[in-house]
């Protein structure tokens, strides 16, 4: 076949194609509906390439949305649905008593004008007689802007395949930011959710839970779920730094991410009038979120090994640059720790340095094996016996910086062993060591802080895992 | 060619032209009715081209009811002849 009735084959499969699909419009409209046509504009064949079915799907539950938001229901399970190479379309019956096709129209111009690639979408309205219903509008060519489309289409004034990969850019990053924003959502209630969970948790060994403040006097229940509430905006934030920042750009990584965790602590500080209930978990979750996020957009999927690697990557160096090295500042808690007690009080930099062991190795097993027998909504009462099992857990091994500032060497080798021997009662259903660490910690004033937040991160990648496998 | 009936060819989709063909009398001459979004800027050169193909086709006496929606010239001719062959009675081959 000659490149001309090459040519002239195609011209007559879309003109029948075109002329079989307006007759499906007819037939819908012919059942009492006014129809609402959703097609793309591509110019050229085949109609559908790249990613733009993907695009097209997307965007046919958009405009179903879109509708739905003005009290329209479009069912898109009822839809009449094609895509071949001569094009994708979606079309939905509307009774054409409920409405008239002209408000309709008002409102698929609204969705094209607002939607930012408005300009490739054909939303079409014909109403119950088959006749189109026209804006009577021209719209402009939505590659060079400057003339109406049907002279750049007349006149041939743009190459086809240059439009094609224009679009094919556009929908692209229309997609890509798409993915993003979703991540960004899910992970930022995710972390929320951990966090929630952990201070929620009841009873606990001198830490907030619900029902008592544990060793504190400062903070309570209430002031945690403040500072909670305050996070979110900023955990959506961390996973959009993924799309800023270069691959190899490693050092820039942790400050940038830090940046948005002091915004955190000034969030969190307005909230509980300068208390710091997060300090630690800010850092710990922050550099969790991002980690997630930048495998989740790598792979696909949630892969554990990665997330460590990943963690140890952009912390790599992070003990021996801020804990072993002075700074101009005044020190915080886990660099006096250091100070004093060395490698083994490195604290939540240590551990991140490690790529979360506590985590990976103590919480995370424990919370993974529960969860998957209490399937997705659990008890509250199920749900604590799995988390105080985990906390247990990290606490028989973390070096928690918290009590040990607080308390020294001692007091903290001694939480570790009567962790141990609580969480083997515990695992027997044995409550009473437990509730006596409780007890103990309270009078004593002693609160494993940083276990709580490795508590929360734990939940945190379970959840992912859980997610994106 | 000699028309039979009433046919038409095309939709009212943009980029598109709906042709509508009737047969009629001998002697009776060409009545063309041309609906365009574009009239202003391409009516003329539309109307000639139908009229180009008509000859073509070899087809005197007809009347056509044209509704282009910005159609490319290329696509109303397809969409010409096959109202007109569909009005004569051919089939595709």
């Amino acid at each position: 076949m000659s490149i001309e009735t090459d040519q002239i084959t195609l011209a007559a499969i879309m003109a029948k194609s075109r002329e079989r699909r307006w007759q499906q419009k007819l037939e819908l409209a012919g059942q009492g509906n006014h129809v609402i046509s959703v097609q793309l504009n591509v110019p050229g064949y085949p109609k559908v390439f790249g990613r733009l079915d993907e695009f097209f799907s997307l965007i046919s539950q958009e405009i179903a949305d879109f509708f739905r938001s003005y009290c329209i229901f479009l069912d898109l399970k009822e839809q009449v649905c094609e895509s071949d190479d001569t094009g994708s379309m979606t079309l939905f019956g509307v009774p054409a008593d409920i409405i008239s096709a002209r408000q309709l129209k008002v409102i698929s111009e609204q969705f094209e004008e607002s939607h930012p690639l408005g300009r490739f979408i054909d939303v079409d309205i014909l109403d119950v007689t088959g006749e189109a219903i026209s804006s009577g509008k021209l719209k402009p060519c939505f590659y060079c802007q400057a003339a109406p489309a049907f002279i750049c289409r007349r006149e041939n004034k743009h190459d086809i395949n240059v439009l094609r990969e224009f679009i094919e850019s556009k929908v692209n990053r229309f997609l890509a930011k798409r993915a993003t924003g979703q991540l960004a959502h899910t992970l930022s209630a995710f972390a929320c959710r951990a966090l929630l969970h952990e201070v929620s948790l009841t009873p606990k060994p001198g830490l907030v839970t619900r029902t008592d403040a544990g060793a504190h006097t400062d903070m309570d229940f209430t002031t945690f779920l403040d500072a909670i509430g305050s996070f979110a905006p900023y955990f959506q934030d961390i996973v959009r730094l993924t799309d800023q920042i270069e691959d190899k750009d490693n050092s820039a990584v942790l400050p940038a991410i830090r940046r948005i965790g002091l915004q955190m602590e000034g969030a969190m500080n307005g909230v509980t009038n300068r208390v710091n209930t997060h300090k630690g978990a800010i850092f710990l979750m922050a550099l969790a979120v991002f980690c997630a996020a930048k495998v989740i957009r790598k792979k696909g999927i949630f892969k554990l090994g990665a997330f460590v690697c990943e963690v140890q990557r952009i912390s790599i160096g992070l003990v021996q640059r801020e804990l072993c090295l002075k700074t101009n500042g005044k020190s915080t808690h886990g660099q006096k720790c250091f100070e004093q007690y060395g490698l083994e009080g490195s604290g939540a930099r240590g551990e991140v340095e490690q790529g979360f062991p506590s985590v990976v190795y103590y919480g995370l097993p424990v919370i993974k094996e529960g969860l998957e027998k209490l399937g997705v909504t659990p008890k509250d009462e199920d749900l604590r016996v799995v988390l105080v099992e985990a906390l247990l857990n990290i606490m028989t091994v973390n070096n928690d910086t918290n009590v040990l500032f607080r308390h020294g060497w001692e007091v903290l080798e001694e939480i570790k062993r009567k962790s141990a021997d609580a969480l083997l009662a515990w695992r027997k259903g044995d409550n009473a060591l437990y509730l006596q660490m409780v007890d103990e910690c309270r009078k004593r004033r002693i609160s494993p802080g940083g276990s709580a937040d490795l508590l929360s991160v734990s939940m945190f990648v379970c959840y992912c895992d859980n997610q994106f496998r | 060619m000699i028309l039979k009936e009433k046919a038409q060819a095309g939709t009212f989709e943009s980029s598109d032209i709906l042709i509508m063909v009737e047969p009629l009398e001998a002697g009776a001459g060409r009545k063309i009715e041309l609906k365009s979004i574009v009239m202003q800027q391409y009516g003329d050169d539309i109307l000639q081209q139908l009229h180009r193909e008509l000859d073509a086709l070899g087809v005197q006496d007809v009347r056509i009811i044209a509704n282009d929606k910005g159609a490319l010239a290329l696509t109303i001719s397809a969409r010409l002849e096959t109202a007109i062959k569909r009005s004569a009675g051919i089939k595709a081959s």
